[in-house]
């Protein structure tokens, strides 16, 4: 069995490595800065002292008995006179049940059916619809590595990742306009004419030319997409949402403009960005590392953590101090599911943290039902919170 | 209960069902390293330990169904301790406007890769001291890492001068064997080892 990362330092720090195994942590140590000063750090002997020093500090015995009596006391409360009567209550409702079963159906097979149904659902793939000028639909799900012929000059290639990208022949010059449709539970990448990169959420629209004519490269955006702008200083790119424009040169940003959210946010990773909406009296201009949140006819300039906007590219949800409802929309973009939350305190909850995207939605509700106290109850397409 | 392989299909079986004695395996082998984990991140060692706690206690109370193996306990246990960390130093910031978390920028999942491996080696070279034989460890645990006298720690245990001077030579040469070159790493912090 391959020996995992933490052992194969532990061997190295006893000097104990063999040949291979040397090339193997080399080769993890060369992945990035953090790895090699990790490595360097633990080369340290004060430092490992320290760290064992600290370690040895915890008294797991003594933590476990205290657990023990926590553990306890969660018991006793199950014994409690309210749930006492919920499950008298419960008893009477399956009672009542079987009751009218045996009238319906005076065979045997009646009792199961207050069994609950395990559900998966399975997050967004990459899946989207192509709308052409003249109003076809194209569906773009599934298909990779090839190649579509679209009108009369235009070639559309969907490469093996499934990845869009327009190759045009010079003729091409005339303006027609393409959307891009990509639905709950989708996710699409594409490469504009000029180059452009785009990440579509889930749950959003892209109306773009199929070519870039005139002096500024426009297109409108509803829901969420991160640019990586190619840089061209002739021809601003201008992305057009509902209420806000964002005026750039060549930059990488996020832009989430949905319309169940009431804020249009813009983060900008690197480069310059414009923004201007209808009542601002000039353009405001954001510098890498800043967030322009756009609500109620205000503009709020702030500095953010641009991880956390943009990690959902990158198959991780992030979340900083956001508002369960905020959390939860997102989550139902992505899984194609719907929330209902029955009990309206839970909207208080604030979170943070990150959540990998690719797996299916009970592992993510898990990690939330284990980090706060929200439980979550899943019904076909629905999921409650209690 | 206690002989069966902890990475076996049994014991995950056996925390499955609940069982007090598979639970108490699991923390006695998580506790420290989540704990440190966690002082990792927080930069605070009490916090971190109400925060293992009240991962243990919800990892207790949850319906423990559909982990495979020890592997994905493993990897819940750190997810969860991580994900309250965040939410402490997030609390933090919102209780005090002054708050400013000077590591913010470095706390990204790379980060807290590298503070699990950290928290994994640092559990491996503690299992040596750990293994050796009680009394042994308690001697070795006073003097090196409370930093006790050897005089106190005779008072304290009843017991003469020259057991305390033999216990240590034990760990001593056990340490020699168990730790290879690491061993001078202790060598040097504890001259009188």
């Amino acid at each position: 069995m391959q020996k995992e990362i933490h052992e194969l330092i532990t061997a190295y720090l006893r000097n104990e490595l063999s040949g291979k195994e040397s090339d193997v942590l080399r080769e993890w140590m060369e992945e990035n800065e953090n790895h090699r000063r990790l490595v360097e750090e633990l080369r340290d002997k004060k430092v490992v002292w320290d760290d064992v020093r600290l370690f040895a500090s915890f008294d797991t015995g003594k933590r476990w008995k205290q657990l023990v009596v926590e553990m306890g006391q969660q018991k006793a409360k199950k014994r409690s006179l309210s749930r006492k009567l919920v499950a008298y209550a419960a008893a009477a409702a399956v009672l009542l049940l079987a009751g009218i079963i045996g009238l319906l159906q005076p065979k045997e097979d009646g009792v199961k059916i207050a069994e609950a149904v395990p559900v998966t659902i399975h997050p967004g793939e990459t899946r989207a619809v192509l709308m052409l000028e003249d109003g076809n639909l194209l569906p773009l799900m599934g298909m990779k590595d090839t190649t579509i012929v679209v009108g009369e000059r235009e070639r559309l290639v969907i490469d093996e990742s499934g990845n869009l990208k327009y190759l045009l022949t010079e003729n091409s010059r005339v303006p027609s306009f393409h959307t891009l449709r990509v639905p709950r539970g989708g996710e699409y990448k594409l490469m504009l004419d000029d180059g452009t990169e785009v990440w579509m959420n889930s749950a959003s629209e892209l109306r773009y030319p199929v070519h870039f004519t005139g002096d500024t490269r426009r297109v409108e955006l509803v829901g969420e997409a991160y640019f990586q702008v190619a840089h061209d200083q002739e021809h601003p790119f201008v992305v057009v949402t509902r209420d806000m424009d964002v005026r750039v040169l060549g930059t990488s940003f996020n832009v989430s403009a949905y319309p169940d959210e009431s804020a249009v946010t813009t983060t900008l990773v690197e480069g310059r960005v414009e923004l201007n909406a209808e009542g601002l009296e000039q353009a405001v201009r954001l510098s890498p590392g800043e967030q322009g949140v756009w609500t109620n006819h205000r503009m709020d300039v702030r500095q953010v953590n641009t991880k956390l906007y943009t990690s959902w590219i990158k198959d991780r949800f992030s979340f900083e101090s956001e508002g369960l409802e905020t959390v939860l929309r997102r989550l139902a973009r992505w899984y194609n599911v719907d929330f209902r939350i029955e009990n309206p305190g839970m909207k208080e909850k604030i979170f943070s943290g990150t959540i990998p995207k690719y797996e299916d939605i009970s592992k993510v509700l898990k990690i939330m039902e284990m980090t706060t106290n929200i439980s979550f109850e899943v019904k076909d397409d629905v999921v409650i919170i209690r | 209960m206690m002989n069966i392989d902890i990475q076996s299909a049994e014991f995950i079986q056996c925390l499955e069902r609940g069982e007090q004695d598979a639970f108490q395996r699991v923390f006695e082998m998580y506790h420290k390293p989540l704990c440190f984990f966690a002082t990792r991140i927080v930069r605070d060692d009490s916090e971190a330990e109400d925060i293992v706690q009240e991962v243990f206690l919800s990892l207790w109370k949850m319906n423990r169904s559909g982990f495979p193996n020890l592997k994905t306990v493993k990897t819940f246990l750190y997810n969860s301790v991580q994900h309250r960390c965040l939410n402490y130093l997030r609390d933090l910031e919102i209780r005090d406007r002054n708050y400013k978390n000077l590591h913010r920028e470095e706390l990204d999942e790379d980060y807290f890769l590298c503070q699990q491996i950290r928290a994994e080696v640092v559990a491996e070279l503690f299992s040596a001291i750990d293994e050796l034989p009680e009394k042994c460890k308690d001697i070795f645990r006073r003097s090196y890492v409370d930093g006790q006298e050897d005089k106190k720690i005779a008072e304290e245990l009843d017991i003469s001068l020259n057991t305390i001077k033999t216990q240590k030579q034990r760990a001593k040469s056990y340490l020699r064997t168990r730790l290879g070159d690491l061993f001078v790493y202790v060598g040097i912090f504890f001259p009188g080892l």
